[in-house]
Protein backbone atom coordinates (compact mmCIF):
# COMPACT_ATOMS: atom_id res chain seq x y z
CA UNK A 1 0.00 0.00 0.00
CA UNK A 2 2.52 2.41 0.97
CA UNK A 3 4.48 1.99 -2.39
CA UNK A 4 1.60 3.04 -4.51
CA UNK A 5 1.37 6.07 -2.29
CA UNK A 6 5.04 6.48 -3.14
CA UNK A 7 3.95 6.03 -6.75
CA UNK A 8 1.18 8.21 -6.62
CA UNK A 9 3.27 11.17 -5.09
CA UNK A 10 5.93 10.61 -7.30
CA UNK A 11 3.65 10.85 -10.68
CA UNK A 12 1.26 13.91 -8.78
CA UNK A 13 5.15 15.55 -8.43
CA UNK A 14 6.03 14.77 -12.11
CA UNK A 15 2.40 15.90 -13.42
CA UNK A 16 3.02 18.93 -11.49
CA UNK A 17 6.10 20.33 -13.48
CA UNK A 18 5.10 18.90 -16.83
CA UNK A 19 2.21 21.01 -16.07
CA UNK A 20 4.47 24.10 -14.96
CA UNK A 21 6.50 23.43 -18.39
CA UNK A 22 3.34 23.90 -20.38
CA UNK A 23 2.81 27.19 -18.60
CA UNK A 24 5.99 28.62 -19.46
CA UNK A 25 5.56 27.60 -23.27
CA UNK A 26 2.78 29.64 -23.55
CA UNK A 27 3.72 32.59 -21.80
CA UNK A 28 7.34 32.10 -24.46
CA UNK A 29 4.30 31.98 -26.88
CA UNK A 30 3.01 35.07 -25.17
CA UNK A 31 6.20 37.29 -25.43
CA UNK A 32 7.16 35.81 -29.40
CA UNK A 33 4.31 36.53 -31.36
CA UNK A 34 3.85 39.06 -33.09
CA UNK A 35 0.37 39.84 -32.59
CA UNK A 36 -2.44 40.71 -30.52
CA UNK A 37 -4.41 37.66 -31.75
CA UNK A 38 -1.81 35.25 -32.20
CA UNK A 39 -0.88 35.97 -28.65
CA UNK A 40 -4.49 35.43 -27.58
CA UNK A 41 -4.40 31.88 -28.57
CA UNK A 42 -1.24 31.32 -27.37
CA UNK A 43 -1.75 32.09 -24.23
CA UNK A 44 -5.11 30.14 -23.83
CA UNK A 45 -4.71 27.06 -25.19
CA UNK A 46 -1.28 25.89 -22.83
CA UNK A 47 -2.79 27.52 -20.05
CA UNK A 48 -5.48 25.48 -20.39
CA UNK A 49 -3.48 22.65 -20.51
CA UNK A 50 -1.05 23.45 -17.90
CA UNK A 51 -4.09 24.09 -15.35
CA UNK A 52 -5.65 20.49 -16.10
CA UNK A 53 -2.01 18.87 -15.86
CA UNK A 54 -1.47 20.56 -12.91
CA UNK A 55 -4.91 19.93 -11.03
CA UNK A 56 -4.36 16.30 -11.52
CA UNK A 57 -0.78 16.22 -9.74
CA UNK A 58 -2.66 17.94 -7.03
CA UNK A 59 -5.17 15.36 -6.96
CA UNK A 60 -3.02 12.28 -7.01
CA UNK A 61 -1.11 14.34 -3.88
CA UNK A 62 -4.22 14.57 -2.46
CA UNK A 63 -6.29 11.90 -2.62
CA UNK A 64 -9.36 12.76 -1.71
CA UNK A 65 -13.09 12.25 -3.61
CA UNK A 66 -13.83 16.42 -1.75
CA UNK A 67 -11.04 17.81 -2.77
CA UNK A 68 -11.14 15.72 -6.37
CA UNK A 69 -14.47 17.48 -6.86
CA UNK A 70 -13.00 20.64 -5.92
CA UNK A 71 -10.24 20.28 -8.56
CA UNK A 72 -12.54 19.13 -11.35
CA UNK A 73 -14.86 22.31 -10.39
CA UNK A 74 -11.23 24.60 -11.24
CA UNK A 75 -10.62 23.09 -14.37
CA UNK A 76 -13.81 23.03 -15.76
CA UNK A 77 -14.32 26.66 -14.69
CA UNK A 78 -10.91 27.37 -16.83
CA UNK A 79 -12.22 25.28 -19.89
CA UNK A 80 -15.47 27.63 -19.32
CA UNK A 81 -14.09 30.96 -18.96
CA UNK A 82 -10.72 30.91 -20.62
CA UNK A 83 -12.65 31.03 -24.02
CA UNK A 84 -14.74 33.69 -23.20
CA UNK A 85 -11.73 35.67 -22.25
CA UNK A 86 -10.03 34.91 -25.70
CA UNK A 87 -12.92 35.38 -27.61
CA UNK A 88 -13.90 39.07 -26.39
CA UNK A 89 -10.12 39.69 -26.55
CA UNK A 90 -10.23 38.93 -30.30
CA UNK A 91 -13.55 40.36 -30.96
CA UNK A 92 -12.09 43.89 -29.49
CA UNK A 93 -8.60 43.69 -31.33
CA UNK A 94 -10.31 42.52 -34.69
CA UNK A 95 -12.75 45.46 -34.61
CA UNK A 96 -10.05 48.43 -33.48
CA UNK A 97 -8.09 46.53 -36.08
CA UNK A 98 -5.29 45.65 -34.07
CA UNK A 99 -4.41 42.49 -36.38
CA UNK A 100 -1.09 42.66 -36.87
CA UNK A 101 1.32 44.44 -39.16
CA UNK A 102 0.16 42.66 -42.74
CA UNK A 103 -3.38 43.17 -44.09
CA UNK A 104 -5.58 39.95 -44.07
CA UNK A 105 -5.47 38.00 -47.22
CA UNK A 106 -9.09 37.91 -46.81
CA UNK A 107 -12.06 38.71 -44.78
CA UNK A 108 -14.86 36.84 -44.78
CA UNK A 109 -16.38 39.18 -42.14
CA UNK A 110 -15.97 42.67 -43.91
CA UNK A 111 -19.39 41.78 -45.69
CA UNK A 112 -21.36 41.32 -43.16
CA UNK A 113 -21.75 42.83 -39.59
CA UNK A 114 -23.70 41.01 -37.55
CA UNK A 115 -26.49 42.97 -35.23
CA UNK A 116 -24.10 43.28 -32.47
CA UNK A 117 -21.30 44.40 -33.94
CA UNK A 118 -23.85 47.42 -34.80
CA UNK A 119 -24.73 47.90 -31.49
CA UNK A 120 -21.55 47.56 -30.21
CA UNK A 121 -19.83 50.44 -33.12
CA UNK A 122 -22.42 53.43 -31.93
CA UNK A 123 -20.74 53.19 -28.36
CA UNK B 1 8.58 12.66 0.52
CA UNK B 2 11.38 11.72 -0.61
CA UNK B 3 14.39 13.56 -2.46
CA UNK B 4 12.67 12.96 -5.52
CA UNK B 5 9.37 14.46 -4.57
CA UNK B 6 11.20 17.93 -3.39
CA UNK B 7 13.15 18.15 -6.46
CA UNK B 8 10.10 18.07 -8.74
CA UNK B 9 8.20 20.18 -6.91
CA UNK B 10 10.93 23.02 -6.37
CA UNK B 11 11.38 22.65 -9.88
CA UNK B 12 7.76 23.37 -10.55
CA UNK B 13 7.85 26.64 -8.30
CA UNK B 14 10.78 27.94 -9.91
CA UNK B 15 9.09 27.20 -13.40
CA UNK B 16 6.45 28.84 -12.62
CA UNK B 17 8.14 31.85 -11.27
CA UNK B 18 10.23 32.10 -13.92
CA UNK B 19 7.06 32.24 -16.05
CA UNK B 20 5.72 34.87 -14.07
CA UNK B 21 8.84 37.03 -14.57
CA UNK B 22 8.20 36.56 -18.29
CA UNK B 23 4.85 37.38 -18.13
CA UNK B 24 5.21 40.88 -15.82
CA UNK B 25 7.81 41.71 -19.60
CA UNK B 26 5.16 41.10 -21.15
CA UNK B 27 2.61 43.51 -19.59
CA UNK B 28 5.24 45.70 -18.72
CA UNK B 29 6.10 46.21 -22.57
CA UNK B 30 2.48 45.26 -24.22
CA UNK B 31 1.74 47.72 -26.42
CA UNK B 32 -1.58 47.86 -26.04
CA UNK B 33 -4.39 47.18 -23.59
CA UNK B 34 -5.67 44.39 -25.02
CA UNK B 35 -2.09 42.58 -24.63
CA UNK B 36 -1.70 43.53 -21.20
CA UNK B 37 -5.73 42.05 -20.53
CA UNK B 38 -4.12 38.68 -22.21
CA UNK B 39 -1.53 39.13 -19.68
CA UNK B 40 -2.99 39.70 -16.58
CA UNK B 41 -5.58 36.74 -17.92
CA UNK B 42 -2.26 34.40 -17.70
CA UNK B 43 -1.31 35.69 -14.60
CA UNK B 44 -4.54 34.86 -12.79
CA UNK B 45 -3.76 30.94 -14.68
CA UNK B 46 0.04 31.35 -13.32
CA UNK B 47 -1.30 32.04 -9.63
CA UNK B 48 -3.62 29.60 -9.52
CA UNK B 49 -0.92 27.10 -10.89
CA UNK B 50 1.31 28.49 -7.88
CA UNK B 51 -1.04 27.81 -5.31
CA UNK B 52 -1.59 24.23 -6.62
CA UNK B 53 2.15 23.55 -6.40
CA UNK B 54 1.66 24.66 -2.90
CA UNK B 55 -1.11 22.74 -2.22
CA UNK B 56 0.50 19.81 -3.13
CA UNK B 57 3.39 20.31 -1.33
CA UNK B 58 1.82 21.14 2.02
CA UNK B 59 -0.80 18.63 1.39
CA UNK B 60 -3.17 21.37 2.71
CA UNK B 61 -6.73 21.18 1.31
CA UNK B 62 -7.91 24.88 2.25
CA UNK B 63 -6.05 25.90 -0.92
CA UNK B 64 -8.10 24.70 -3.26
CA UNK B 65 -10.80 26.81 -2.01
CA UNK B 66 -8.85 29.72 -3.00
CA UNK B 67 -7.95 28.03 -6.27
CA UNK B 68 -11.50 27.39 -7.30
CA UNK B 69 -12.52 31.17 -6.71
CA UNK B 70 -9.53 32.27 -8.63
CA UNK B 71 -10.53 30.58 -11.91
CA UNK B 72 -13.78 31.45 -12.07
CA UNK B 73 -13.35 34.88 -11.36
CA UNK B 74 -9.79 35.61 -12.74
CA UNK B 75 -11.20 36.39 -16.21
CA UNK B 76 -13.65 39.09 -15.35
CA UNK B 77 -10.53 41.72 -15.06
CA UNK B 78 -9.61 40.60 -18.62
CA UNK B 79 -13.23 40.69 -19.74
CA UNK B 80 -13.22 44.03 -18.46
CA UNK B 81 -10.68 44.97 -20.07
CA UNK B 82 -11.11 44.34 -23.31
CA UNK B 83 -15.03 45.31 -23.29
CA UNK B 84 -14.31 48.82 -21.65
CA UNK B 85 -10.84 49.78 -21.77
CA UNK B 86 -9.93 48.73 -24.58
CA UNK B 87 -12.08 50.88 -27.05
CA UNK B 88 -10.28 54.13 -25.57
CA UNK B 89 -7.22 53.30 -27.35
CA UNK B 90 -8.16 51.85 -30.53
CA UNK B 91 -5.18 53.39 -32.95
CA UNK B 92 -7.27 54.59 -36.29
CA UNK B 93 -10.67 52.72 -36.34
CA UNK B 94 -10.52 52.28 -40.55
CA UNK B 95 -13.63 50.18 -40.66
CA UNK B 96 -15.53 53.06 -38.84
CA UNK B 97 -18.67 52.78 -40.95
CA UNK B 98 -20.66 56.25 -41.68
CA UNK C 1 -36.81 27.41 -37.05
CA UNK C 2 -36.34 27.84 -33.22
CA UNK C 3 -36.92 24.66 -31.04
CA UNK C 4 -40.31 23.86 -30.63
CA UNK C 5 -39.83 22.30 -26.66
CA UNK C 6 -40.73 25.91 -25.03
CA UNK C 7 -43.19 24.10 -23.04
CA UNK C 8 -39.84 23.17 -20.35
CA UNK C 9 -39.25 26.62 -19.60
CA UNK C 10 -37.95 26.78 -16.01
CA UNK C 11 -39.99 28.53 -12.97
CA UNK C 12 -38.12 30.80 -11.19
CA UNK C 13 -36.68 28.29 -8.14
CA UNK C 14 -34.82 26.12 -10.70
CA UNK C 15 -34.30 22.87 -8.51
CA UNK C 16 -30.87 22.01 -10.97
CA UNK C 17 -29.73 25.65 -10.33
CA UNK C 18 -30.32 25.44 -6.56
CA UNK C 19 -28.11 21.80 -6.25
CA UNK C 20 -25.35 23.39 -8.37
CA UNK C 21 -25.00 26.24 -6.10
CA UNK C 22 -25.61 24.19 -3.47
CA UNK C 23 -22.30 21.92 -4.86
CA UNK C 24 -20.63 24.63 -5.35
CA UNK C 25 -21.21 26.15 -1.50
CA UNK C 26 -20.15 22.64 -0.24
CA UNK C 27 -16.92 22.39 -1.75
CA UNK C 28 -15.78 25.55 -1.08
CA UNK C 29 -16.30 25.45 2.37
CA UNK C 30 -14.42 22.34 1.49
CA UNK C 31 -16.52 19.20 2.87
CA UNK C 32 -20.16 17.75 2.41
CA UNK C 33 -21.24 18.27 5.86
CA UNK C 34 -24.38 18.71 7.30
CA UNK C 35 -24.19 22.19 7.96
CA UNK C 36 -22.44 23.35 4.62
CA UNK C 37 -25.56 21.31 3.15
CA UNK C 38 -28.41 23.66 5.20
CA UNK C 39 -26.49 26.31 4.74
CA UNK C 40 -26.06 25.99 0.98
CA UNK C 41 -29.42 25.90 0.29
CA UNK C 42 -30.44 28.67 2.17
CA UNK C 43 -28.07 30.52 0.10
CA UNK C 44 -28.78 29.83 -3.38
CA UNK C 45 -32.29 30.02 -2.59
CA UNK C 46 -31.54 33.52 -1.63
CA UNK C 47 -29.61 33.98 -4.48
CA UNK C 48 -31.91 32.65 -6.53
CA UNK C 49 -34.67 34.68 -5.80
CA UNK C 50 -32.75 38.53 -5.13
CA UNK C 51 -31.30 37.49 -8.47
CA UNK C 52 -33.41 35.86 -10.79
CA UNK C 53 -31.70 34.46 -14.50
CA UNK C 54 -33.72 35.24 -17.11
CA UNK C 55 -35.45 31.62 -18.02
CA UNK C 56 -32.80 30.51 -20.86
CA UNK C 57 -34.60 27.61 -23.34
CA UNK C 58 -31.95 24.59 -22.02
CA UNK C 59 -32.67 21.90 -24.93
CA UNK C 60 -30.24 20.13 -23.33
CA UNK C 61 -29.57 15.95 -23.23
CA UNK C 62 -26.47 14.70 -21.38
CA UNK C 63 -24.97 12.00 -22.69
CA UNK C 64 -22.10 10.40 -21.39
CA UNK C 65 -20.11 8.20 -24.47
CA UNK C 66 -20.81 11.64 -26.88
CA UNK C 67 -19.09 13.80 -23.72
CA UNK C 68 -16.07 11.24 -23.92
CA UNK C 69 -15.72 11.25 -26.80
CA UNK C 70 -15.57 15.17 -26.92
CA UNK C 71 -13.22 15.31 -23.97
CA UNK C 72 -10.91 12.67 -25.83
CA UNK C 73 -10.98 14.82 -28.88
CA UNK C 74 -10.41 18.22 -27.12
CA UNK C 75 -7.68 16.50 -25.18
CA UNK C 76 -6.18 15.59 -28.10
CA UNK C 77 -6.47 19.18 -30.33
CA UNK C 78 -5.37 20.84 -26.84
CA UNK C 79 -2.14 19.08 -27.41
CA UNK C 80 -1.48 19.74 -30.68
CA UNK C 81 -2.58 23.41 -30.17
CA UNK C 82 0.32 23.58 -27.79
CA UNK C 83 2.79 22.22 -29.48
CA UNK C 84 1.68 24.29 -33.55
CA UNK C 85 1.86 27.46 -30.71
CA UNK C 86 4.91 26.68 -29.72
CA UNK C 87 6.34 25.90 -32.82
CA UNK C 88 5.22 29.07 -34.32
CA UNK C 89 7.04 31.03 -31.28
CA UNK C 90 10.05 29.39 -31.72
CA UNK C 91 10.33 29.48 -35.27
CA UNK C 92 8.52 33.22 -35.53
CA UNK C 93 8.19 33.34 -39.25
CA UNK C 94 5.30 35.53 -40.25
CA UNK C 95 2.10 33.60 -42.27
CA UNK C 96 -0.27 35.81 -43.94
CA UNK C 97 -3.38 35.85 -41.70
CA UNK C 98 -7.33 35.86 -43.04
CA UNK C 99 -10.64 35.88 -41.18
CA UNK C 100 -12.94 33.22 -42.47
CA UNK C 101 -16.65 32.40 -41.73
CA UNK C 102 -17.77 28.80 -41.04
CA UNK C 103 -21.57 28.28 -41.18
CA UNK C 104 -22.36 25.86 -38.54
CA UNK C 105 -25.44 23.20 -39.15
CA UNK C 106 -26.95 23.51 -35.75
CA UNK C 107 -29.85 26.27 -34.55
CA UNK C 108 -29.77 26.14 -30.53
CA UNK C 109 -28.25 29.00 -28.87
CA UNK C 110 -26.68 26.75 -26.55
CA UNK C 111 -25.45 24.87 -29.38
CA UNK C 112 -23.42 27.11 -31.15
CA UNK C 113 -21.95 28.68 -27.51
CA UNK C 114 -21.12 25.17 -27.08
CA UNK C 115 -19.06 24.54 -30.32
CA UNK C 116 -17.69 28.80 -29.89
CA UNK C 117 -16.23 27.64 -26.45
CA UNK C 118 -14.96 24.06 -28.39
CA UNK C 119 -13.27 25.74 -31.29
CA UNK C 120 -11.56 27.74 -28.98
CA UNK C 121 -8.68 24.90 -28.81
CA UNK C 122 -8.55 24.65 -32.44
CA UNK C 123 -5.09 24.84 -33.16
CA UNK C 124 -4.02 28.34 -34.82
CA UNK C 125 -7.70 30.15 -34.62
CA UNK C 126 -8.76 32.89 -32.54
CA UNK C 127 -12.98 33.27 -33.06
CA UNK C 128 -13.35 36.74 -33.69
CA UNK C 129 -17.47 36.88 -34.08
CA UNK C 130 -20.17 34.89 -33.52
CA UNK C 131 -23.47 35.59 -35.85
CA UNK C 132 -25.84 33.92 -33.62
CA UNK C 133 -28.97 34.51 -36.50
CA UNK C 134 -26.97 32.79 -38.56
CA UNK C 135 -25.10 30.09 -36.82
CA UNK C 136 -21.88 31.57 -38.39
CA UNK C 137 -18.18 31.48 -36.78
CA UNK C 138 -16.01 33.65 -37.89
CA UNK C 139 -12.51 32.45 -36.92
CA UNK C 140 -9.17 34.28 -37.58
CA UNK C 141 -6.48 31.96 -38.52
CA UNK C 142 -2.55 32.46 -39.51
CA UNK C 143 -1.51 30.11 -42.33
CA UNK C 144 -4.20 31.17 -44.87
CA UNK C 145 -1.84 31.19 -47.69
CA UNK C 146 -2.11 27.39 -47.38
CA UNK C 147 -5.41 26.30 -49.23
CA UNK C 148 -5.34 22.78 -47.08
CA UNK C 149 -5.47 24.40 -43.94
CA UNK C 150 -8.06 26.14 -44.80
CA UNK C 151 -10.02 23.59 -45.52
CA UNK C 152 -8.70 21.65 -42.20
CA UNK C 153 -9.78 24.60 -40.54
CA UNK C 154 -12.98 24.58 -41.17
CA UNK C 155 -13.29 20.57 -40.96
CA UNK C 156 -12.06 20.59 -37.33
CA UNK C 157 -14.64 22.96 -36.45
CA UNK C 158 -17.77 20.84 -38.27
CA UNK C 159 -15.66 17.90 -36.72
CA UNK C 160 -15.72 19.72 -33.32
CA UNK C 161 -19.79 20.88 -34.03
CA UNK C 162 -20.69 17.20 -34.35
CA UNK C 163 -18.69 15.78 -31.28
CA UNK C 164 -20.47 18.77 -29.36
CA UNK C 165 -23.80 18.64 -30.64
CA UNK C 166 -23.92 14.36 -30.17
CA UNK C 167 -22.84 14.80 -26.33
CA UNK C 168 -25.15 18.12 -25.58
CA UNK C 169 -27.57 17.74 -28.17
CA UNK C 170 -31.16 17.08 -28.51
CA UNK C 171 -32.40 14.47 -30.81
CA UNK C 172 -33.23 16.63 -33.69
CA UNK C 173 -29.72 18.46 -33.38
CA UNK C 174 -28.11 15.05 -33.40
CA UNK C 175 -30.38 14.18 -36.53
CA UNK C 176 -29.16 17.82 -38.41
CA UNK C 177 -25.67 16.94 -37.89
CA UNK C 178 -25.61 14.12 -38.78
CA UNK C 179 -28.14 14.36 -41.74
CA UNK C 180 -26.38 17.61 -43.66
CA UNK C 181 -23.28 16.68 -45.65
CA UNK C 182 -22.26 20.14 -45.07
CA UNK C 183 -23.50 23.60 -45.09
CA UNK C 184 -23.51 25.43 -47.90
CA UNK C 185 -20.45 27.37 -48.56
CA UNK C 186 -20.45 30.75 -47.39
CA UNK C 187 -20.88 33.17 -50.27
CA UNK C 188 -18.19 36.11 -50.66
CA UNK C 189 -15.84 35.38 -53.26
CA UNK C 190 -13.13 34.58 -51.66
CA UNK C 191 -9.37 33.33 -52.93
CA UNK C 192 -9.55 30.34 -51.35
CA UNK C 193 -13.33 28.67 -52.43
CA UNK C 194 -14.71 26.65 -49.20
CA UNK C 195 -14.39 23.52 -50.30
CA UNK C 196 -17.36 20.55 -50.05
CA UNK C 197 -16.41 18.77 -46.54
CA UNK C 198 -15.63 15.74 -47.13
CA UNK C 199 -16.48 14.68 -44.09
CA UNK C 200 -16.20 10.91 -42.94
CA UNK C 201 -17.88 10.71 -40.10
CA UNK C 202 -18.83 7.21 -38.04
CA UNK C 203 -22.10 6.96 -37.56
CA UNK C 204 -23.54 7.52 -34.51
Amino acid sequence: MSAWHHAADLAGAALLLVGALVCLTGVIGLLRLPDVLARSSAATNPQTLGIILLTAGVALRLRSWVDLGTLALVVFFQLLTNPVAAHLVARVAYRTGQIGDCALLFDELGGAPTPEANRDRRT
Amino acid sequence: MTAADDILLDAALTVILLAGALLLIRIWRGPSMLDRAVGVDVAAALIVAGIGVQAATTRTRYYLSIMLVIAFLGFTSSVGIARFIAVRDRPNSPKEGP
Amino acid sequence: MSSPETASRPRRLDPSLIAWLTVIWMLLWSGPTWGNLFSGILVAVALCLVFPLPAVELALRLRPLGILRLAGYLAYDMVVSSATVTRQALGGRKRPAAVIAVQLRCRTDLMIAATAVAVSCVPGGALVEVNAATATLYLHMSDADDRDAVRRTRRDVWRLEALVVRAFGTRAEVERVAADPGPPPAPPASPAPPAPPERKDPGP
